[in-house]
């Protein structure tokens, strides 16, 4: 039996993304951050109890910091966890499983809009080494699944489409499903699907009128997945996450139209100004400016332009693209308008592409790498039609291939050096580095304590602790469980352990106390036990003793 | 009919350039005073305001060194207008209108087709990038106008008329003499040119080498002030990212995270920094929130509520892009390359996306848009549909740039135009004669120029009498002249006699008594102006 190339050539790549998914997937990003601690802790508390860290029975929406985490990474975890146990390699696991995933439906999705192997194979090839994958299939973000669920959901649909009878059913099942799921990932898909699914039923309307008994089911399915969803959007918990994200909290907007048109009612233009300064109008031109500033050049291709916040979205020196994508990517652009591809394939990567960033332009801190990733994997789809089509134009073939290639592959080695060498030394400070450290040593030295105090500004300092201290969570609900995430919160504790702000003289004279902080919360003359730094050399925790 | 579109759009043009242009930009701003009274200058005296005889490579201002076209263009708006705002401002106006009109022939050349020009035009015409700059004094626009025509004498060059390459290379020299800026476009634009027209230039060679050879001769003392005097490169090293230290450190301490490998000396090589700000610089310039949103930072160079570009230009421009190629219309390569190479230059500046550094992109935009909309209306099924959407986006979105422009940017930006310097002057002025004292805070920075202008001062008494320092940075500082003496401090003077004060608000000596505030715009005291007296 012979195999055919392109099946060698798809084995390849998955063998590929699989290797840059786990490799060191553990200890690089060099420690987890805050949300992954929190998904780790609150899994291993669903393993143990079927509850989260509050108490909650199998939540629907993870309170966790008072964001309200969609669930279904939490639940993907709990198997992780209970197979590698809890440790950094199992939080991230999922995500970089599922990142893998992407890359094969990425590829059969493609290949089903455009019937051709090479474009399909390349553009999962980009997906598999892009670096705006990677970043997030590398850590525990819920929103890395939603390229999975997008690529599948599209791919079950334009199979379903050309199905017959039952099959019909059970494509349309498939693609309900991966969409419906989606919506429980991240609050961006929730915006995203509901429009992009729509489109595609739009574009395949014809047919699927014809086939409405096979329906019934994936739209009862949509249906249910709705009525699930349709209560945590509008709970309270949910209103305040979208409260505390979008750009309509700000109310200077509001308060600027007022100022303007007051001086055009002054000058007589009350009218004019009444509809100019309009109050319903005026976060129109914010959120479109949000909604393009997702195709900066700068913000794509250079991360110095984004504030140190944005230092978990990419490696030092290079942003989410390869500089080698800028011309293939507006090659693809051109050549998937003006060439003969399928005009219905061609609308779904531009809805796709036009639609993914509306929900990230009604936020503030746009543009996000993470509230856009749902991008993924159109920038690769361009670069792939582009490459394949100067390839197809190009006389001398051998030389193109070897240009582009070396190319590709220099930025390619680059960015895989900025990651393993250069990451963790610049950046281990935004991981939040050190509070593993600092959670095993001040564990071993409570024992001469009375109490031990964590500063609240360790950011969420519980979660670090009883993530890894392991801590039983049937034993932390019984002693209250976690009280609050807010981040004014300090009434947190378990064990000896209390989580609130130091005032280092005060609190040490109250009883023999062990504090951990950062090294400028303590007086100069304090009797410092620790010293934990950062992969770079900076000071970053003090553990220090009260007595 | 169709000349008569023509002198509509240029109607429009003179009026949206010159209504009002006295008035609002609210006032003089430093650079404007400086040329008009430079102007003055030579008009009355034929020497600056430092007294050098007509100076032909660069004018010492306040130590910022400008180019003197624009100055030499203003002597005889001044002459038949005076010393007022509107005289200083009027050569930018005029050479704006002449910019579009020079916008039409070139679109006409270009894609040969008149209803693609008439509509370049009319966009250039309602341009607010392309409006802000022509209602100011900005060399900068006048810079634009030279370029504009030095490309248009190019392309006219190589379609069978080869004596305008004279006038292209005349166009560009005084183009560079114009504006800083253009000193780092006129290259690489002509590259661009070059490579279009490559035969046509390949067959006028010697032609274009007599041409090169009696250019490098006017652009000698240019270029020799520029790279051989300490004054020339200074305001270049001021603003270069290529001064930063930033990348060696960032350099070194990656090159240090290797272990100082010596292949981490090339990978992390510090020209690879520099180049990837650079690169960063360079891409500033397509932010989008900058061409369609708020534009340049600086409220001086923007009115801060529209974008560069109109936001329906977004959607002309990509189509026309697209078309061009699409098309594979001939002088696509011209148009694109305009296009690419403007932000080269400004990129080596700190402060990026910089619409006025970089306004000699205009009219590409402006030219793509109208190529776009064209085909655009060719490819559309639902033409009427198209034309009134258009029309709805094009007025609503003029009517909005001109409502902010006239109503809210005055009022809200009148202190980024040093507002309130004439109203002071003006009021001292009939008092000039009675007192023997008048001290003025320096706090927003060169008062004497607005007393130069507004009371008309003779230029030769002032180059002549005033007292004038240079400090490290060879910037200029006025002391004193005649009775005026400008304070970092003011109350700290104490004369004998009569003296009036002119500080900021609530810095008056304590036994000074007020004589007046003057109050910018938005209501906001700028100036207490009062007085003492002092018994001999």
């Amino acid at each position: 039996m012979k195999i055919q190339k392109y099946k060698l050539a798809l084995l390849a790549i998955i063998v590929l993304a699989a290797a840059l998914r786990f490799y060191q997937l553990g200890t690089n990003p060099p420690s987890l951050d805050w949300d992954e601690t929190a998904e780790g802790y609150n899994a291993y508390s669903l393993l143990k109890t079927g509850k989260d860290e509050y108490g909650y029975k199998l939540p629907l929406s993870f309170r966790s910091f008072d964001d309200y985490k969609p669930p279904l990474y939490i639940y993907m975890t709990v198997p992780s966890v209970a197979v590698f146990g809890l440790n950094n390699f199992a939080v991230r696991f999922p995500s970089a499983f599922l990142g893998v995933l992407a890359v094969i439906f990425c590829y059969l999705a493609v290949f089903e809009l455009f019937k051709n192997r090479a474009i399909a194979l390349l553009s999962s090839l980009f997906l598999a080494i892009s670096p705006w994958h990677l970043q997030f299939s590398r850590v525990g973000f819920e929103t890395n699944s939603t390229i999975l669920w997008s690529t599948l959901g599209v791919w079950a649909f334009l199979n379903g489409v050309k199905s017959k009878g039952v099959k019909i059913m059970l494509w349309m099942c498939l693609a309900s499903t991966s969409f419906g799921l989606n919506l429980f990932m991240y609050h961006n898909s929730r915006v995203f699907i509901p429009f992009f699914a729509l489109v595609l039923i739009i574009l395949f309307k014809n047919k699927l009128l014809k086939v409405k008994k096979y329906l019934v089911i994936p739209i009862a399915l949509a249906v249910i997945f709705s009525i699930i969803l349709l209560p945590i959007i509008f709970s309270i918990q949910g209103q305040l996450r979208y409260k505390g994200t979008t750009v309509f909290s700000d109310l200077s907007p509001l308060y600027k139209a007022a100022e303007k048109t007051e001086l055009d009612r002054q000058k007589g233009l009350f009218l004019v100004g009444n509809i100019l300064h309009n109050r319903r109008l005026v976060y129109i031109p914010i959120i479109v400016g949000n909604y393009l500033s997702h195709l900066n050049p700068t913000f794509l291709l250079f991360p110095d332009s984004f504030d140190n916040t944005a230092n978990r979205h990419h490696v030092p020196g290079l942003a989410l693209l390869y500089w080698w994508d800028i011309p293939f990517v507006l090659a693809g652009i051109y050549f998937l308008i003006k060439n003969k591809f399928d005009s219905k394939s061609k609308t779904v990567v531009f809805a796709w592409f036009l639609l993914a960033p509306v929900a990230a332009a009604v936020t503030w801190g746009v543009p996000h790498a993470l509230r856009s990733e749902i991008y993924l994997p159109t920038f690769q789809i361009f670069s792939a039609i582009g490459v394949y089509t100067i390839y197809s134009y190009r006389k001398s073939k051998k030389l193109f291939i070897i240009v582009a290639g070396t190319l590709l592959v220099m930025n390619f080695a680059y960015y895989l050096h900025q990651y393993y060498v250069h990451m963790p030394l610049e950046y281990s400070k935004d991981w939040q580095y050190g509070r593993r450290e600092a959670a095993m040593i001040s564990n071993q030295l409570k024992n001469n304590y009375d109490r031990v105090i964590v500063s609240t500004k360790l950011e969420q300092p519980h979660e670090f602790w009883l993530y890894y201290l392991k801590y039983d969570p049937g034993r932390y609900l019984s002693e209250g469980g976690t009280i609050s995430g807010g981040f004014l919160e300090d009434r947190n504790h378990f064990d000896k352990f209390f989580f609130k702000p130091i005032d280092f003289n005060k609190q040490s004279g109250e009883a023999k106390t062990l504090f951990i902080g950062l090294p400028s919360e303590f007086p100069q003359n304090a009797k410092v036990l620790e010293k934990i730094d950062y992969l770079n050399g900076e000071p970053a925790i003090y553990i220090v003793s009260g007595v | 009919m169709k000349k008569y579109t023509l002198i509509l759009i240029v109607i429009l043009a003179f009026v949206l350039r010159t209504y009002n242009l006295g008035a609002n930009p609210p006032s003089l701003y430093w650079d404007e005073a400086s040329l008009g009274y430079n102007a003055y200058s030579i008009l009355k005296t034929a020497h600056d305001e430092h007294g050098k005889f007509l100076p032909i490579t660069n004018f010492g201002a306040y130590g910022d060194y400008k180019p003197p076209l624009y100055i030499y263009a203003a002597v005889p708006s001044v002459a038949i207008f005076g010393l007022t705002e509107f005289a200083i401002r009027f050569p930018s106006a005029l050479f704006g209108v002449l910019t579009i009109l020079l916008t039409y022939f070139l679109a006409k050349k270009l894609f040969e087709d008149e209803k693609i020009a008439y509509i370049a035009a009319f966009f250039l015409a309602i341009s607010p990038w392309h409006l802000q700059f022509s209602r100011g004094a900005f060399e900068a626009n006048l810079g634009l106008f030279l370029s504009v025509l030095g490309i248009y004498s190019f392309v006219k060059f190589a379609n069978e008329k080869p004596k305008y390459i004279f006038l292209s290379a005349a166009s560009f020299l005084a183009a560079m003499y114009t504006f800083t800026g253009q000193r780092l476009f006129v290259p690489v634009i002509l590259v661009v040119l070059a490579l279009q027209f490559n035969k046509e230039v390949a067959k006028n060679i010697k032609l274009i080498v007599i041409t090169a050879l009696i250019s490098l001769v006017f652009f000698w003392p240019l270029f020799r002030f520029v790279t051989q005097t300490i004054e020339g490169k200074l305001r270049f090293n001021e603003v270069t990212i290529f001064k930063d230290l930033q990348p060696i450190d960032d350099s070194i301490r990656f090159r240090g995270e290797d272990g100082f490998a010596w292949w981490a000396d090339i990978l992390h090589n510090r020209r690879f920094f520099f180049t990837n700000q650079y690169l960063i610089h360079y891409f500033d310039a397509f932010n989008p929130r900058f061409l369609f949103f708020t534009g340049d930072v600086n409220p001086r160079l923007s009115i801060q509520t529209i974008g560069e570009l109109y936001l329906f230009d977004l959607v002309l421009i990509l189509s026309g892009i697209y078309f061009l190629f699409y098309k594979r219309q001939k002088y696509r390569f011209l148009v694109i390359g305009w296009l690419l190479v403007s932000p080269l230059g400004p990129a080596v500046a700190r402060e990026t996306p910089h619409a006025l550094r970089m306004v000699y992109i205009l009219p590409s935009f402006q030219l793509i848009a109208a190529y776009g909309v064209y085909y655009l209306y060719q490819t559309i099924k639902y033409k009427k549909v198209f034309i009134a959407s258009l029309l709805l986006a094009v007025s609503v979105s003029l009517i909005y740039y001109l409502h902010m422009y006239y109503v809210h940017y005055p009022v809200e930006y009148s202190d980024q135009w040093q507002y309130g310097y004439k109203q002071a002057v003006e009021y001292v002025k009939p008092l000039y004669n009675n007192v023997d004292h008048i001290v003025v805070t320096e706090n927003y920075g060169r008062p004497y120029v607005y007393f130069l202008i507004f009371m008309k001062m003779d230029p030769k008494t002032y180059y002549k009498k005033a007292s004038v320092s240079r400090d490290e940075q060879f910037f200029y500082h006025v002391n004193s002249f005649d009775k005026l003496i400008f304070a970092g401090i003011p109350s700290d003077y104490n004369l004998p006699g009569k003296t009036i004060f002119i500080t900021t608000p609530g810095a008056l000596p304590k036994k000074a008594y007020l004589l007046k505030t003057i109050n910018q715009l938005d209501g906001k005291p700028v100036f207490d102006i009062g007085e003492t007296i002092n018994e001999n």
